[in-house]
């Protein structure tokens, strides 16, 4: 239970962090807040040559909000997000999911940046994001060896179990998501066995009448959380069977278990839309 | 550098070590400063008994590399001996019998400790959820459910 050796590199520019990567002979890995690698490392799932961990650049830890905007840098801690540190523009979805993402020692270091990057299909931010229609930034070095972006949506960013786009040289730089309209409305349910743990299902929704938006999301999956953007008749219709075939017709692949989880969290998500004493709202 | 130098503040001392990269913080406490208060559990992150604190906020210290603290303030339970609020802890962990072979207690006591300078209006159900982190097979964390809300409520009553 402890971790292989390897070499620790700590800069403080963005620019600095791609340049030790793109030097190293061997295999890196960019640290977030490490609250997935430390396990990972510990247990020797990960063996990286070199850890550069990009605790101090400080851009990643900024927000800004800005034209109903807000991009936020890829090392805000969970706790941050929880305490409305971050301004919260989605009516109570973000610091509510953040609550509940594993333990409150656990959410003062573990980062949204990194949740993403490391892709667990039970992860919050992955099904919240993708509900969300986040942007996502990635930094890399071009020939000419400064940094360049690139931008990619939530719902393109992970491509399977912990596999994403972000390819070996990058750096996930920011998330943006935009403001709630005064009429979005939300529900968000995950199952777990206890609080804190990885969840066997969630469900997240999302209604905004005045835009024709009626989206959800299932996530805890056995590979990318399941999207589904015409979600407007589920969304009134809060019966079981009905749920059920629409995640099936959807392609969702589950055992009946697993089924069973993922339409009882539906139908709570919904439910939650629908209910007028809405958490936090 | 497999090898490097770690420059950090334990317990309000600045030190400066040479230390393997991959140490985590729980055992460089331990196993270079001796400071033996900090319980290694799960080593996974999952059970809570090496909870401690980095600049004032709970974390884990199995799961958090000691280089990772660099220029960081890291608190063990060692050095809460004068605070007010484990002092109250203790006290009602003693009296609530919430302990028995003691291993999670210093991690709870860490946990307890930001339940109660955060959340001064928390409920049973509220402590119950805060204390999901941290494992103890002996109690059945009633007795520690009840040591926390005690301090709670005295702290509401003062």
């Amino acid at each position: 239970m402890k971790s292989a050796a390897f070499d620790f590199e700590l800069p403080t520019q963005l620019l600095q962090a791609l340049t030790l990567q793109s030097q190293s002979p061997h295999h890196s890995k960019f640290l977030g807040g490490g609250q997935s690698m430390g396990p990972m490392l510990n247990l020797r799932l990960a063996q990286p040559d070199q850890l550069i961990s990009l605790q101090r650049l400080a851009e990643l830890k900024s927000h800004r909000l800005h034209d109903a905007k807000l991009s936020l840098g890829a090392l805000i801690t969970h706790a941050k997000i929880e305490d409305k540190v971050v301004p919260d523009v989605t009516h109570g979805l973000l610091p509510f999911v953040a609550a509940n993402i594993a333990y409150r020692a656990i959410r003062n270091q573990g980062t949204l940046g990194g949740s993403l990057c490391h892709a667990d299909p039970a992860a919050d931010w992955v099904s919240t994001m993708m509900l969300l229609n986040a942007t996502l930034e990635l930094a890399r070095l071009d020939a000419s060896g400064s940094v360049q972006t690139r931008q990619v949506l939530a719902s393109d960013f992970m491509l399977g179990a912990f596999t994403t786009q972000l390819q070996e040289d990058e750096i996930l730089n920011r998330i943006t998501i935009t403001a709630f309209p005064v009429d979005a409305q939300w529900g968000y349910y995950k199952i777990c066995q206890k609080p804190g743990e990885f969840a066997q299902s969630i469900a997240a929704v999302l209604q905004i009448q005045s835009l024709g938006l009626y989206r959800m999301v299932v996530g805890a999956t056995s590979s990318t959380p399941l999207l589904i953007d015409d979600a407007k008749t589920l969304l009134n219709d809060c019966n079981k069977n009905t749920i059920q075939s629409s995640l099936l017709h959807h392609g969702l692949e589950a055992d009946a278990f697993e089924l069973q989880n993922h339409v009882v969290a539906v139908a709570r998500a919904i439910q939650m839309v629908n209910s007028q004493d809405q958490i936090q709202r | 550098m497999q090898t490097i130098t770690l420059s950090l503040s334990v317990n309000g001392q600045i030190l400066d070590r040479q230390i393997q990269a991959r140490t985590s913080l729980a055992d460089f406490l331990r196993e270079d400063l001796l400071l033996t208060g900090t319980n290694l559990g799960c080593e996974h992150g999952v059970c809570g008994a090496c909870t401690l604190q980095i600049e004032g906020t709970p974390a884990r210290s199995c799961i958090t590399l000691a280089a990772s603290c660099e220029s960081k303030k890291v608190r063990t339970i060692e050095d809460f001996q004068n605070d007010d609020t484990m002092s109250a802890l203790r006290e009602a962990f003693s009296k609530e019998h919430a302990l028995q072979c003691g291993y999670c207690t210093p991690g709870m006591l860490m946990t307890a400790h930001d339940i109660v300078n955060r959340i001064a209006l928390a409920d049973e159900a509220r402590v119950r959820k805060e204390l999901a982190g941290n494992l103890c097979r002996c109690t059945g964390y009633s007795g520690i459910v009840k040591a926390i809300l005690s301090v709670l409520h005295a702290r509401r009553q003062a």
